[in-house]
């Protein structure tokens, strides 16, 4: 009886199953054989004691064992689990996806359905659910596509280390208000990045960790990496990530990627960087990295927050930067000049960055001309509102959207948001 | 409307490639035809009477102009130059080969159409109120509901396998126009008291061999929660639902069986656990649901005025009756929603020839902000229409025999492919159809009578939703022998309502004398021409009606 397997057919020494009724001694290392319609209660107090389950499907088109399958691992089962029976090749990837580690088929149907039918079957990219559930599916990556085709496949009910995973530590953590904070862990020595781009990242909590797009806030030649993260209270990820602690894990993916960077604009006299919110993280990257000093004379950030408290983040890292050994001298008030507005508290400038944009306002607060598409170059980050609304306005200025492939003279993030 | 992006285009090019594979292992003989069966069904793709049919999925009844002129193309390049609009918002071909199915798929894949799930005992295409973004009285866009729901049955790994078929229906306005009382599941946006958006989720429902009006499961479901609780529900299903005859595996039957409070129980058991195992990754990222609904931004609208009065003045007879029956009020001033009659009179309900494509997909480029919907009612919608474009509408619609003002109206019948096409009917729709439309092809009769809406089962499965028509009228086999049974006082909307039998059938020949006795009885019966067939009947009872279709028999007398 072979037993299918991602790798192709395997064979193991026969194995004594037994049924539920087994569960009554008190055995551990059990092998069970159950029917599709076991309920998982009459499992769950013993899962310790079982290292595989065989489910039998009596029909291929029987898919109650689908069912069961997700149910045991949903209950915290972590043994191995087996889908046995009448299976067809085109149901592989079915049963890996619901929780299976592999499908045991009779001879005749071995025969009929040689291995290669299998392994075929199995996943080459990413499901629907996982690209609901997870913003990187949708980057075209196909070697990170099959990365994340694997870890979807890990049968364990809680985390195991992922192929394409890094997990680090966390160095420190600061919080600002009750809705903001930013927390620094180690860097991989093999992660690369260019500074403004985003990675993913997630904590080992669960079978199939969620993942969530974070801008790199530090600069790419800092030893650690940086993130800075509103906390919503039911946020599938961010309930849990604004308790880490100093010593905590966190996951990152393997590579990193985005547009808010140098390479997707051509080269300007004056980057204007406008950002809302937590979207100010790529631009604390960016205004760190002295490249960007060497490609344009004058960078201007825009920081629009509803309260003072709110700006801490990015009033400490234009702080920093002006105070650093080296940055201080190419990053100097004439060469980067921070403009902060507010929507909500009393502030020397007040409203939204699209009105005072509209208005000339910022231009006159900062005493510059306005913005000129021959030499001027811009970059965008917040809520999609803001990005659709300031894009508006780059485009009356005659900017033009630019990305990696085809460099321009603005560019906005879409697979980041607030 | 939804675009494609790189991963739906990979996915539906990567699924061609499989269907094809498994076209070769069918040949081979490494699959059964019993196993091949269901993968070919999740593809489209059915035996008919004299060939194999495909069904293609418009999902939620969206299409735009390239799209059309695909089908178009497809219809004339591998089928007999048409199509053949369905109940649940798909088009069907009915003559295409076996082994030119798979370059069909790739034609589709070609303007991001597929055939996934159209059939087998799966999550089928989801459908939505086909005047969704555009109707007047909507709360909320249902698409991109639709849309999520799509994705997510798509492939589904635990619900490829179901006892039976499973169908939801989503709508977004007050006035349910998307039958979601007579679907697996029926979703109806709604709000909370605090205005927060959600869901009222509806089970059970369905129509066939028994119908059963859907229940509420859950008053109100917040929105992130919808995907969690509907892998509940079908976890549920999938393990409870009957497997040992198919006439009772749909999930009303478990409802109707185990009773509503207990599957309920079961339902919010399984769906806290959900939400607790996965440590919320089975909820929707909130940051794809926003990309989601960005494509279902509305059209960029003109600020025009003037009705259509205005525009035509006195204008020809034929073009108002066509603008008194075929168009519904638009959300945004100066704009209609025009509703292009498949059911001109003597056609077969629900076709269109690939002449008729192109030139519905040419005025949805021209006039139409490039949007079409296909209506469950067999129609076809140009759902963002300014008004002072109606003449030019009309005029080209009436070229190619679509400007029937006939929306609503006795002769928009819907009807089954039956015993023409269908492997499963027991008795001829079509032609039924047809005689009942030419013999009130009369268009002051027709507006006489006022609403009416007559629907035609081939078989007991129920695909014309007789059960929910005015008059509804059921096909069967008697010894041989065609036998038309008919129902009355059916509603498909929000005071939804299965139609009552009234007593036995008609053979083929009967049907429409009994239809003009029906109706002689209801002109004669109502209060004023305000008062249409169905609230006659809801006033009345069925026993005047009774009489009417069989004046030979006595009425029951009251004792």
């Amino acid at each position: 009886m072979p037993i299918v397997t991602e790798t192709g057919f395997q064979t193991e020494p026969n194995l004594s199953f037994r049924g539920v009724e087994a569960l009554a001694e008190n055995c551990k290392n059990l092998t069970l054989d159950v029917d599709p319609d076991t309920e998982v209660d009459v499992l769950s107090d013993a899962f310790s004691r079982i290292d595989l389950i065989r489910v039998h499907f009596d029909s291929f088109a029987d898919g109650r064992g689908f069912s069961l399958g997700r149910r045991l691992r949903n209950a915290g089962y972590r043994g191995r689990l087996r889908a046995a029976g009448h299976l067809i090749s085109d149901q592989f990837r079915y049963a890996l996806e619901c929780g299976f580690d592999d499908v045991e088929i009779s001879d005749a149907l071995a025969t009929r359905q040689p291995e290669h039918h299998w392994i075929a079957d199995a996943p080459a990219r990413p499901t629907y659910r996982e690209k609901l559930s997870d913003v990187s599916a949708r980057l075209p990556e196909a070697q990170h596509a099959a990365d994340r085709a694997r870890s979807a496949l890990r049968p364990v009910s809680l985390y195991k280390p992922l192929a394409n995973v890094h997990e680090q530590v966390v160095t420190q953590v600061t919080h600002y208000t009750d809705g903001l904070f930013s927390f620094r862990i180690s860097r991989p020595s093999t992660f690369r990045f260019r500074s403004g781009e985003f990675v993913m990242i997630g904590l080992p909590n669960a079978e199939r960790p969620v993942f969530r797009a974070y801008s790199l806030a530090g600069p790419s030649w800092d030893d650690e990496l940086e993130f800075y993260s509103i906390k919503v209270p039911d946020g599938p990820l961010t309930q849990h990530l604004q308790r880490v602690e100093v010593g905590d894990t966190v996951l990152v993916k393997k590579k990193a990627t985005g547009t808010l960077v140098m390479d997707a604009l051509l080269s300007g006299k004056r980057l204007f960087l406008f950002s809302t919110g937590t979207g100010i993280a790529p631009f604390t990257s960016i205004i760190r990295d002295p490249e960007t000093y060497e490609k344009f004379e004058q960078v201007v950030l825009t920081q629009t927050c509803r309260t003072q408290a709110e700006l801490e983040f990015g009033l400490n890292v234009v702080a920093e930067t002006r105070g650093h050994e080296l940055l201080g001298d190419i990053a100097g008030p004439d060469k980067l000049v921070h403009f902060t507005t507010l929507t909500r508290d009393d502030h020397p400038h007040t409203g939204r960055i699209t009105t005072l944009l509209k208005d000339g306002h910022l231009f006159d607060a900062i005493g510059m001309a306005p913005i000129d598409a021959e030499q001027d170059r811009a970059m965008l980050c917040g809520s999609m509102d803001m990005l659709r609304d300031t894009g508006a306005i780059c485009e009356q200025f005659g900017l033009v959207e630019g990305s990696n492939s085809r460099p321009g003279t603005y560019v906005v993030e879409r697979a980041f948001v607030d | 409307m939804y675009r494609y992006d790189e991963f739906d285009s990979d996915f539906v090019r990567d699924r061609v490639k499989r269907f094809r594979r498994q076209i070769e292992r069918r040949i081979s003989g490494a699959l059964t035809e019993d196993e091949f069966k269901p993968l070919r069904l999740q593809n489209g793709l059915y035996l008919q009477l004299h060939a194999y049919m495909l069904r293609v999925a418009v999902p939620y009844g969206t299409l735009n102009g390239r799209q059309m002129r695909q089908l178009a193309m497809i219809a004339d390049r591998w089928d007999r130059g048409y199509g053949h609009f369905t109940t649940r918002q798909n088009i069907q071909f009915n003559w295409p080969k076996l082994r030119d199915t798979a370059d069909i798929l790739d034609a589709l894949a070609d303007v991001e159409m597929h055939a996934i799930q159209t059939s087998g005992n799966c999550i089928r295409n989801v459908t939505a109120d086909h005047f969704a973004g555009a109707a007047a009285d909507e709360i909320e866009d249902p698409r991109p509901t639709a849309e999520l729901l799509r994705q997510w049955s798509t492939n589904h790994p635990e619900f490829a396998f179901l006892p039976r078929k499973f169908k939801i229906a989503v709508t977004g306005s007050p006035n349910d126009r998307a039958v979601t009382k007579a679907h697996d599941i029926g979703l109806r946006m709604v709000r909370d008291g605090d205005g927060a958006p959600g869901y009222e989720v509806i089970i059970g429902g369905g129509l066939g061999r028994t119908p059963m009006v859907g229940k509420v499961i859950r008053p109100f479901l917040a929105k992130q929660e919808l995907l969690a609780y509907i892998e509940a529900i079908l976890r549920v299903y999938n393990l409870y639902g009957r497997r040992d005859n198919k006439y009772k595996a749909r999930i009303k039957i478990l409802v109707h069986e185990t009773g509503l409070d207990k599957i309920r129980a079961e339902v919010e058991q399984e769906f806290s656990t959900i939400v607790r195992s996965t440590a919320g990754s089975a909820l929707p990222d909130l940051q794809e649901i926003a990309r989601i609904e960005s494509y279902f931004a509305p059209p960029a609208f003109e600020n025009t005025d003037g009705d259509v009065v205005d525009i035509v003045g006195a204008g020809d007879k034929e073009f108002l009756a066509w603008t008194r029956h075929n168009l519904a009020e638009h959300k945004q001033p100066g704009y209609t929603i025009v509703t292009v009659s498949l059911k001109a009179i003597g056609a077969i309900p629900g076709d269109a020839s690939s002449d008729q494509m192109r030139v519905m997909a040419d005025l949805a480029e021209r006039y139409g902000h490039d949007e079409i919907r296909i209506s469950h009612e067999q129609n076809v919608v140009l759902p963002h229409v300014r008004k002072r474009d109606l003449p030019a509408i009309f005029a080209e619609l009436k070229r190619v025999d679509l400007a029937t003002a006939n929306i609503g109206l006795i002769s928009d019948i819907i009807a089954c492919p039956g015993m023409d096409y269908c492997s499963l009917a027991t008795a001829r729709s079509i032609p039924i159809a047809q005689d009942i439309a030419r013999h009130f092809a009369d268009s002051t009769y027709a507006e006489t009578i006022g609403e009416m809406k007559i629907k035609i089962s081939g078989c007991i499965n129920a695909c014309g939703h007789h059960h929910v028509a005015h008059i509804g009228i059921l096909g069967l086999d008697r010894k041989g022998v065609e036998n038309y049974q008919i129902t009355l006082g059916g509603d498909h909307t929000e005071n939804f309502a299965i139609g009552e039998r009234a007593g036995p059938g008609f053979s083929a020949e009967e049907v429409v004398p009994a239809i003009e006795r029906l109706i002689q009885a209801y002109l004669e019966l109502r209060e004023g021409p305000d008062e249409t067939f169905l609230t006659a009947y809801r006033r009345l009872g069925q026993e005047p009606f009774k009489q009417a279709l069989f004046p030979n028999i006595q009425p029951a007398r009251a004792a």
